[in-house]
Order: structure tokens, then C-alpha cells, then sequence
């Protein structure tokens, strides 16, 4: 705390804080700092590794060495001629953003059903879809499974994007949190002016919202970007369906001893994420923090 | 609001029967919002879940599998689990791992964000640029690089810690032993865990007011004390949700546990969504498996039912 260094009342009066308490002022800073240089420094360092391993030769990879010497940016080149690394990108990103621009979509009006809607059952519903966002997805899956095979849609992208078109638990737990927030007010002066509840979504609470929803798609880019147990359940048998990350993991398990290049295709694979991450970052925590503090 | 009532007004007096369709509309929207819901509800969320308790009270092996039809047994699953000394240690291995992984990843994160507020600008953006690294880091990648990094043969920890003179590390295998195994892991999930809870954490302390915590001070109050008395019960409806996400997340880890130990675990590793996996594609016993899950629902509902009545609640009063 910032405000703490000013433990008694009496130093309030003083126009400058006594030694003592500037020195210990100073000594805080220094030990907040080393604290969060310390932490920082664990965060970080397994992307050093990663980073400088993706720059070694092979032989190198393989020694005690940390440093690469020489420096080998041809591992990055080298990736994409061993591996179809542009088709699993096209794959993820059709994944990614048909299944984002579902979640936030379809979870919108489901969000809105729950939060500012009153109806028998409500409460229930609710319940619901907690319970979908507890239930450990290795299990729920093997229903789901059975009616994808029935429909012959498995080997394909479409199990994957679909159900994300029908609401997604968390998304809809995160929204109706957000909706919770807004003011009854604001929602009766436009019932009042004559909005439906549809034209109330649409532009008051959809206007207000913006924050969770860059938030709620965020999340979904990222969760869907990052998945590997869903294509892997689906798409394991159809090569030309793969998307990234079940691409890198059968590319770790070919070039099992060259660390160079999979450590490369790790940062490859990385790297939109992290870009999309940065661009987002601000919006995000707005979302987060709105639907925490007023909820 | 304005530009509503302004757009809105002179549409709705222009024509009379524009009224009676506006008020059937009133009438049918929340219908018309709630058909998808419904649907999202009961196709992608309730039909599964009917499905795997029907499954639960069935006897849903290879066998039937094939057939697409269970035969019904009754609670002979639930008997069979609630009988199965593995399944308590499960239980209580799971209740472990959760509490301890969900403590420190709450306490830490919290105590990181907290420590983002006290420094100066340059570490902070370096900070937080670190935590948005590690938060964007594939689960697959993140435990193959934890995984090396303990590696018996070749692994940084190892080397540090018989350079630092700790101890003879070398070839010492952390997975032979479930305890400094499951320490693995545990740092695995909380270094995944504390860049989403330190940044909303942050994003949180950010918004509380300075003129409360600075009256706070004045009126003498510690650090420690401040922070219990005005910034814990402020941020308190975010850590409500931080603490139950956390624990829902913690208590069905699987990949993590799955990945790091070669897809193969021990017994000695099995948390309660490894145990339900294996009963289920393992030894195909979909039925036990779809049991196990309901109780592990169960489970999750009775430790986080005090939050979840909290998160209702706030619906209520408004």
C-alpha cells in the first residue's frame, strides 16, 4: 500500500516524512521490486528456453549449453518446409473464429433470457448451465460423440463449430454476470419509450455491454485456438483437417530429438495468440473487471 | 437513452397498428430470446446430461456400446463406486490437489496484483507482459516445457539444484515419488493459473477507490488491515467468481496430469477425472464412468453452494 507508509497520525502534520520513514519508504520499494523481478523471472524463464533453443543446431539443442552459438534463424524456415504448417493454420482459424463468432452470438440472447427476463424456470435454467460448465468435458463427451457418428460428421470441423453455435456455458455464465450489472433503469426508461425486449437487447444492453463481450470472444478465440482434445477426438484420423496444435504434437512426436525445430514450431504456433492478446488485452480486462466488481 | 426515446417515439405514434404489433411483440419477445435458449439448453447442455445419468443407473460396456442400448441396473454403479476404496482415495487425493492448487493460485495472484500497484511503470508493463506470455501458452506446450525443465537426464532443475549444492539431483526422477509428482504439477497449473487471476485481480484494485483507502490510513489503520477491511470486501464479488472458477477448473484437471505423465498415469495419479476417464475408454465401463462423473458434479455443486447462492441472490435483489 502506497498509503501505509504513513502509519501514524501524528506524520501527517509534517510537511516532509523523518528519515526513518522515507528510508523504509525506499527499503519497501526495493523489496517490492526485487519480489516481483523475482517473479517475473520465473514467469519468463521457460520462454527463454524456448526461444533460445529454437535458435541452436541440433547438436547443440541436445548439449548443456543455454547460449546458441551460432545463432540458426534457418530452424523457423526449416518448419515450414517439414511441415504443412499454412494448412493447419487455415484449419484453426475457420475453427477459431466460426466457433467465436457462435459463442458470442448464440450466448447473448441466452445471457439475456437469464439475467433480465423474468420467467418461471429461470433458476433451473441457470443451474443448468453450471452444471454444463462442472461437468468434466473427457466424460460429457461420449454422448456427444455417438450423435456426431450418427450424423456422419466426424473427421470433420463441424463437431467442433457447431455445438458452439448452441451457447457455451461459460461464455453464458460471464455475460448474464455482466447484464446483472446494468441498471433496471436504464432497461425501463426504453420499455417505457416503447422497445420491445428485443430492441432493448439490441441497443441498450448490447451497447453497454461491449466490454464483456470483447471479453467473452477473447476467451473463446483463445480456448478454441488452444484445444487440442476436441480435434484431437475428432479430427485424429483425417490429416488434412488437422489444426495447429494436433499438428505440433505429431510434429513433437516425428522430431522427437530435434528440440531446435519443435521449440521453432512451438513459437510459430504461439505467436498469433500472443498478437491477438495484446490487441484485445485492454477490452478483456474491462470485461473482467465490470462483470466482478458491480456483480 | 436519449437517442432511443427520440428514434423511438415518433415511429410508434405515426401509425396506430405499429401499437398492437408492438404490444404483441412485447408479449412474445421474451419467448423469442428464450427459443434459442431453451434450445442451447436443452439440446447442447440438458440432453447430454439426461444421457449420461440415464447411463449412470446403466450397465454400458463395449457390449452395449455396439448396440446403442444399456441395459438398466439400478444404482449397481453408485453401489460399486461408494464400496471401491480407490474411489475414496481418488475422492481425497482430488480434494487435496484442489485445495491446495486453488489456495495458491488465489493467494499468489492476488499478492501479485497487489505488488503491480506499488511499482513502478516499466516493471509493471514488463510484468504484465510476462503474464499475458504465459497465460497464451498452449496446455500442450506448457507441461512439454515443464516436463523438460524435470527431466531426469537433461533437466534445468536438476542441474540448478545440485549446482546450488541442495542436494545430489542428478538422474532424479520427481515422478517416482507421487508427492514431489503431484508438486510438479501443482506448479504446473498455478504458474497457468495466476496470469488470469492476477490481471482481473489488478483490473479490480484499480477501481477502488483512493479516498477510501487513504482514510483508511489515516485513520491508522496497518496495511495488512486495510486491505481486510476496505479492498477484501469491495473486490469481494471477484473473488466469489475467481475462487468458484478456479475450483471447478482445479477439480476436473486433466489434461495437465494426462499429458505430463505420458497419457499413461499411475494409479498413484489419478484425479477424479483420470479415474472417470479410465473407467470409461480404459476398461469400457461407460456406465461407472458416466457415475462417477455425476458424483463428481455433485461434488463441485456442494463446494461452491455457497457461492452459487451468492451469484443467484445477486440476480434477486435487482
Amino acid at each position: 500500500m502506497s498509503t501505509a507508509s504513513v502509519p501514524v497520525p501524528t506524520a501527517l502534520t509534517r510537511r516532509k516524512p523523518p528519515a526513518s520513514v522515507r528510508r523504509r519508504r525506499f527499503l519497501m520499494a526495493v523489496a517490492n521490486h526485487s519480489m516481483l523481478i523475482v517473479a517475473a523471472v520465473v514467469f519468463l524463464a521457460p520462454f527463454g528456453f524456448i526461444a533460445l533453443t529454437a535458435l541452436m543446431t541440433n547438436g547443440q539443442a541436445l548439449s548443456s549449453h543455454l547460449w546458441p552459438n551460432p545463432f540458426r534463424w534457418q530452424n523457423f524456415v526449416d518448419v515450414f518446409h517439414q511441415a504443412p504448417i499454412f494448412r493447419w493454420a487455415l484449419n484453426t482459424m475457420i475453427y477459431a473464429c466460426l466457433a467465436t463468432l457462435g459463442v458470442v452470438v448464440s450466448s447473448i440472447p441466452v445471457a439475456y433470457a437469464l439475467s433480465r427476463i423474468r420467467w418461471r424456470g429461470r433458476n433451473l435454467a441457470f443451474g443448468l448451465v453450471l452444471i454444463a460448465l462442472m461437468l468434466p468435458p473427457v466424460v460429457s463427451v461420449v454422448p456427444l460423440y455417438v450423435m456426431w457418428a450418427k450424423l456422419g460428421l466426424v473427421g470433420g470441423l463441424g463437431p467442433l463449430i457447431i455445438p458452439n453455435w448452441f451457447g457455451d456455458a461459460f461464455s453464458i455464465f460471464l455475460l448474464r454476470q455482466f447484464f446483472m450489472t446494468i441498471p433496471e433503469e436504464y432497461l425501463d426508461a426504453a420499455r417505457v419509450d416503447g422497445c420491445g425486449e428485443l430492441r432493448i437487447l439490441a441497443t441498450v444492453v448490447l451497447r453497454l455491454a461491449k466490454p464483456a463481450i470483447a471479453a467473452v470472444a477473447l476467451f473463446s478465440f483463445l480456448y478454441t485456438f488452444n484445444d487440442f482434445f476436441l480435434p484431437l477426438l475428432y479430427t485424429r484420423e483425417n490429416p488434412s483437417r488437422w489444426v495447429l496444435q494436433i499438428g505440433l504434437s505429431e510434429f513433437r512426436s516425428l522430431h522427437q530429438v530435434q528440440w531446435n525445430l519443435t521449440m521453432a514450431a512451438t513459437l510459430l504456433v504461439m505467436a498469433p495468440v500472443i498478437i491477438v492478446f495484446f490487441l484485445a488485452q485492454k477490452a478483456f480486462v474491462e470485461g473482467v473487471t465490470l462483470t466482478g466488481v458491480k456483480g | 437513452m436519449a437517442s432511443v426515446a427520440e428514434s423511438e417515439f415518433p415511429l410508434a405514434s405515426r401509425r396506430r397498428r405499429r401499437f398492437t404489433r408492438q404490444r404483441i411483440g412485447r408479449v412474445l419477445a421474451p419467448y423469442a430470446l428464450l427459443a434459442p435458449a431453451a434450445t442451447a439448453i436443452g439440446v447442447i447442455l440438458g440432453y447430454p446430461l439426461y444421457l449420461l445419468v440415464k447411463m449412470s443407473f446403466e450397465k454400458y460396456g463395449l457390449f452395449e456400446l455396439i448396440r446403442h442400448k444399456g441395459r438398466w441396473i439400478g444404482t449397481a454403479n453408485y453401489a460399486h463406486i461408494l464400496h471401491d476404496g480407490e474411489f475414496w482415495r481418488v475422492l481425497a487425493r482430488t480434494v487435496v490437489f484442489t485445495a491446495v492448487t486453488v489456495t495458491l493460485t488465489m493467494v499468489l495472484g492476488t499478492a501479485m496484483a497487489l505488488l503491480l500497484l506499488q511499482v513502478s511503470r516499466w516493471l509493471r508493463v514488463a510484468i504484465t507482459t510476462g503474464l499475458v506470455l504465459v497465460w497464451s501458452v498452449p496446455v500442450i506446450v506448457a507441461v512439454d516445457i515443464w516436463r523438460w525443465m524435470v527431466d531426469y537426464e537433461f533437466g534445468v532443475a536438476n542441474w540448478t539444484l545440485t549446482k546450488l549444492h541442495i542436494g545430489n539431483f542428478i538422474r532424479h526422477d520427481w515422478f517416482a515419488n507421487p508427492w514431489t509428482g503431484f508438486g510438479v504439477i501443482t506448479a504446473l497449473i498455478v504458474w497457468g493459473a495466476i496470469p488470469f487471476i492476477t490481471i482481473t485481480v489488478y483490473a479490480g484494485l484499480a477501481q477502488v477507490p483512493q479516498e477510501l483507502l487513504e482514510a483508511a490510513a489515516i485513520d491508522g489503520a496497518k496495511p495488512w488491515a486495510v486491505f481486510r477491511e476496505v479492498t477484501l470486501p469491495l473486490l469481494m464479488p471477484i473473488f466469489v467468481i475467481l475462487t468458484s472458477l478456479s475450483i471447478i477448473w482445479d477439480f476436473q484437471v486433466f489434461q495437465q496430469i494426462w499429458v505430463m505423465l505420458d497419457f499413461r498415469p499411475t494409479s498413484d495419479y489419478y484425479t477424479m477425472a483420470i479415474y472417470a476417464f479410465h473407467q470409461s475408454f480404459q476398461i469400457s465401463e461407460y456406465g461407472l464412468g458416466a457415475a462417477i462423473a455425476v458424483v463428481m458434479v455433485l461434488f463441485m455443486f456442494g463446494a461452491t453452494l455457497v457461492y452459487l447462492r451468492q451469484m443467484l441472490r445477486t440476480g434477486e435483489v435487482q
